[in-house]
């Protein structure tokens, strides 16, 4: 008979601490202490954005878009704007197009390229033109396009999310000496110190934007109040911990792995850590067969994070050469082992930064010209017909108060 | 488009393997300019076995568009809901591998840690009883899932067929020639390298004909025509893993309605088939020869036939194992040609669509790109290797030390990979499936538990819930369970009704 754990004990006090914190409670009813090595948060503006898998995720630990969207300087997110010397892209959130035939739908776009179309992958997602009229709407299943879906995400100020998460939670001080901290499972989420400053003037804007500079990026993302903004460069910091969970101690976030993070996957990649913690969640002797298993799915998780980092940062990383290479060969990313970066994550992040293939996949060609012709045509109207409905964002977000202050008057 | 791209493929060899993969291009590249032949010999003929199928199956018939009743009655076919294994555990002791799952998971956690939790309180109620698949096998019921019924098991019943392999490749072959595959009938005698680049340039007919192709596909069967004899590619045996390497086929009478599942039942120097159809049984035994005389083997298979036989059994003598490189130059092995593992879990007909759907995406151009070839290498390696190690854990786990072969199986070698998966069941019952791997949780769980590997605990959570609130659970999923079983037709009657094959056909066995 297995001995179940009974407490759990948390070191950090950024966001990353508070997050893991609030969802292993929700999820698991354990008690849970929180030790914090300062007395104010360390807050980072990598937390700013949620994507709409975080969102997901946040959602099952209890925490919904509602309460999320109530927080102050709230924004809804459409995706990214990138911009470079070259071009600006937009890359929503969600999907494009249509696989027809079951072929990948960027390999029918590739085709139609080649074959003089000049739109760009990403006019095949709603939230296209929305992101450049200014417009939002959540995704809605009932309208022209169906199962064709944007998707919709959020930025949060780091300090209100911070806030909502510790809501009525008591945390201790952490001892300088952080073994003394005495739990069935120990949770090392300490961050490196980071500045948060609202820095940016901004227009409300239903996306960040990534603006190429000479050492990295420039990232900036709009709030309600104001917008973040901050440098993503590559690091040299970025070592990999082999084994973030020995024993009955588990690294999660930077204190297991500190390299840059893309906006958005700072968060998501915490929550995805804290899913695989409790679906492996150990007894009292934390079995090797299982911390084991955490580590190598872990590792896969986070070689594959990196890789894609490593796509807007630059440097070397045989993943990343290899993925573009095949990829810019005839648009095929191999099948991937990971949750949080899949193959469609890089065709999408590829094609923002221009990486087109040479090849498609002639499988494209089971439409004949006429036909693929004829379904493009068909779908951009619709999509056109759906996006033409987003009301301009201030709209949305009046909207949004409107029915949040009403509920609130209700409670 | 590409810029050179592929006009003409040969495919050598008109078994199983040959036409789907004959009916798959033939329906993909219509309307191309692609010529594709297909060299078959009757002289030769086929293997002639390979009747039972996994679920994907259905989804090689979708993509080629065909009527899945019209498929059922030309191929004699019917339901199969999972393989019994009858004494691999032990003597009379017999469980099912359903294409279901148990239960259903609860809070984010699977279904069986629940389970595992009562049954580490003495419950006694044991895991098949939470499969809609196991009942119905057991209980001779068949259904299609029910469309619109999403919260319920009827909504997932996941099948396959058991079909005559001859007759499905002569259904593949009318699809693919309605559709413009050429069929060339002689015995190919000769095979011709490009000199400069080492690719294989022509084949040459007894009677002289010679066809040359940008693209081959050797689907041969196990002489490996073109990947071994012409390009000389290497074999990787693994009979250290899988030791079993002949077997003797015969069909037999049929006598009783058919049962929706394949049986396996363990023989002192390997396991013995049957796989009943609409027209006859078909029956096999898998044996390995270092224990076992051709003699002997052949007794025992006769003497537990359920008919009479059809005619005199046929041996198939096979060495596990797979080619060095599926593809090799401009030569791309499909079928047994490209390797074998045994035919325990119905797996040599997946590999085959498996190989063909992986092609397609990495079709080749005239180039040849080695990354696209090297790809298409790893990810079938992999899946080969994942499909090995869930076949090794029905030998291994056995509890069988009544003869000279289970004393051996119980000391195969384990890969990592097997290994990993037996001691994180073993610890707490967790089930993991690696992304590209063809079987899933429940099959795991399937296996391990019906070849009795213990658990040790279970998932921590399911204990916070309170014992009464899991056995509450229990006994609810237990009775939706069975009351979706009870609605499920017979096989015979559901046969009968939807696809039933023409009774000149049923005439017309082997
Ligand atoms: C004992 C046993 C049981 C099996 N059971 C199952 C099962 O239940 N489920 C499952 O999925 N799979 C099973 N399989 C595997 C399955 O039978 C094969 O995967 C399937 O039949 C494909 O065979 P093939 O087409 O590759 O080869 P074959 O059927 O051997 O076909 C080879 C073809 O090549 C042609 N050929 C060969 N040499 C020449 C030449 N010189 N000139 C011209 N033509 C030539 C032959 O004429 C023939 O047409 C089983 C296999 C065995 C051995």
């Amino acid at each position: 008979m297995s001995r179940p754990i009974e407490t759990i004990a948390i070191l950090g006090s950024g966001i990353e601490a508070a997050l893991s914190a609030f969802v292993l409670k929700q999820r698991t009813g354990l008690s849970i202490a929180r030790f914090a090595e300062t007395e104010t948060p360390a807050l980072s503006p990598v937390h700013t954005v949620l994507t709409p898998s975080a969102l997901q995720r946040l959602e099952t630990a209890g925490l919904g878009l509602r309460d999320l969207l109530a927080l102050p300087g709230s924004l809804p997110s459409l995706g990214q704007m990138i911009v470079t010397d070259q071009q600006t892209s937009c890359n929503p959130f969600g999907s494009r197009g249509i696989d027809w035939a079951g072929i990948g739908f960027h390999h029918h776009w590739l085709r139609a390229r080649q074959g003089g179309l000049r739109l760009p992958y990403a006019a095949f997602s709603p939230a296209y033109r929305a992101m450049q009229e200014n417009r939002f709407a959540p995704p809605d299943q009932r309208n022209l396009i169906g199962p064709l879906q944007h998707e919709s995400g959020l930025h949060v100020h780091p300090e209100a999310l911070f806030e909502r998460l510790v809501e009525g939670t008591s945390v201790q001080p952490l001892a300088a000496a952080a073994n003394a901290v005495e739990a069935d499972l120990v949770i090392d989420a300490r961050e490196r110190s980071n500045e948060l400053q609202i820095s940016a003037q901004s227009g409300e804007q239903p996306f960040s934007s990534w603006r190429a500079s000479t050492t990295g990026w420039t990232i900036t993302i709009p709030l309600r109040n104001g917008a973040l903004e901050y440098p993503l460069a590559g690091g040299d910091e970025d070592q990999l911990i082999k084994q973030p969970w020995r024993g009955n101690q588990v690294s999660i976030g930077q204190a297991a792995y500190s390299g840059p993070s893309l906006p958005g996957l700072a968060i998501e990649r915490v929550l995805h850590e804290l899913d695989l913690l409790v679906e492996l969640l150990p007894d009292r002797d934390c079995h090797p067969a299982e911390t084991s298993q955490y580590n190598r799915i872990w590792t896969e998780e986070m070689n594959e994070l990196r890789a894609l980092t490593t796509l807007y940062l630059g440097g070397d990383d045989a993943r990343t050469s290899e993925r573009l290479r095949m990829f810019k060969h005839r648009g095929y990313v191999r099948p991937l082992d990971t949750d949080l970066v899949t193959a469609s994550d890089w065709v999408v992040h590829a094609l923002a930064l221009d990486h087109v293939p040479e090849h498609f996949d002639p499988l494209s060609m089971r439409l004949d010209d006429a036909r693929l012709k004829q379904e493009l045509g068909q779908l951009l109207q619709r999509i056109n017909v759906v996006s033409g409905e987003f009301p301009p964002l201030s709209v949305y977000l009046q909207a949004i108060d409107k029915a949040l202050g009403q509920s609130r008057e209700t409670a | 488009m590409s810029v050179d791209p592929i006009r003409s493929v040969l495919i050598v060899g008109g078994g199983t393997a040959g036409w789907m993969t004959a009916a798959a291009l033939s329906k993909i590249f219509a309307d191309h300019d692609l010529r594709i032949q297909l060299i078959e010999s009757e002289q030769i003929g086929t293997v002639g076995v390979g009747e039972a199928t996994i679920p994907q199956i259905l989804l090689f018939n979708r993509m080629l568009g065909i009527d899945e009743n019209e498929f059922i009655k030309a191929t004699q076919a019917t339901f199969k809901l999972g393989i019994e294994f009858e004494g691999w555990r032990r003597e009379g002791h017999s469980y099912l591998h359903p294409f279901g799952s148990y239960g259903s998971d609860m809070d984010g956690v699977m279904f069986h840690h629940f389970w595992l939790n009562a049954r580490q309180r003495g419950y006694e109620v044991e895991l098949p009883e939470f499969c809609l698949q196991v009942l119905a096998a057991r209980e001779g019921r068949f259904l299609r899932p029910v469309p619109n019924a999403k919260n319920s098991p009827l909504g997932h019943i996941a099948y396959a067929f058991q079909f005559d392999a001859g007759l499905y490749a002569n259904y593949l072959r009318q699809y693919a020639e309605a559709r413009g595959v050429e069929r060339i009938e002689g015995r190919i005698k000769h095979t011709r390298l490009d000199e400069e680049s080492g690719h294989l340039a022509s084949v040459k007919l007894e009677d002289g004909r010679e066809f040359s192709a940008d693209f081959f596909v050797d689907c041969s069967g196990f002489r490996g025509l073109l990947i071994e004899q012409a390009l000389e590619t290497g074999y990787e045996d693994w009979s250290a893993w899988l030791p079993c390497n002949r077997a003797l086929a015969v069909p037999s009478e049929r006598v009783r309605e058919p049962d929706p599942f394949t049986r396996s039942t363990a023989r002192p120097a390997g396991w013995q088939w049957h796989i009943p159809l609409q027209h006859r049984t078909g029956n096999g035994h898998v044996y390995c020869s270092d224990h076992m005389s051709d003699d002997e083997a052949a007794r025992i298979l006769l003497d537990n036939l359920e008919g009479r036989p059809l005619r005199d059994p046929i041996q198939l003598r096979f060495v596990t194992g797979h080619r060095r490189k599926f593809w090799n130059r401009n030569v791309l092995a499909i079928g047994l040609a490209a390797g074998f593992m045994e035919p325990l879990e119905s797996t040599s007909i997946h590999l085959i669509q498996s190989g063909i759907a992986r092609l397609m995406t990495l079709f080749p151009d005239r180039s040849f790109n080695p990354a696209d070839i090297d790809e298409y290498n790893r990810l079938t390696l992999q899946e080969y290797e994942y499909v090995r190690d869930f076949l090794v854990l029905h030998y291994r786990q056995t509890e069988r030390d009544d003869s000279e072969f289970w004393r051996r199986c119980r000391n195969l070698p384990m890969t990592d990979h097997l290994a990993r998966k037996l001691e994180l069941y073993r610890t707490n019952g967790r089930v993991y499936r690696e992304k590209d791997e063809l079987f899933n949780e429940t099959s795991w769980l399937a296996v391990m538990d019906g070849q009795g590997v213990e658990p040790r605990g279970h998932h921590p959570l399911v204990s916070s819930l309170g014992d009464r609130e899991v056995d509450a659970r229990l006994e609810q999923i237990l009775s939706v369970i069975r009351a979706s079983a009870d609605h499920m037709p017979s096989h015979a009657d559901f046969i009968a009704e939807h696809c039933a094959a023409e009774p000149d056909m049923l005439s017309e066995t082997v």
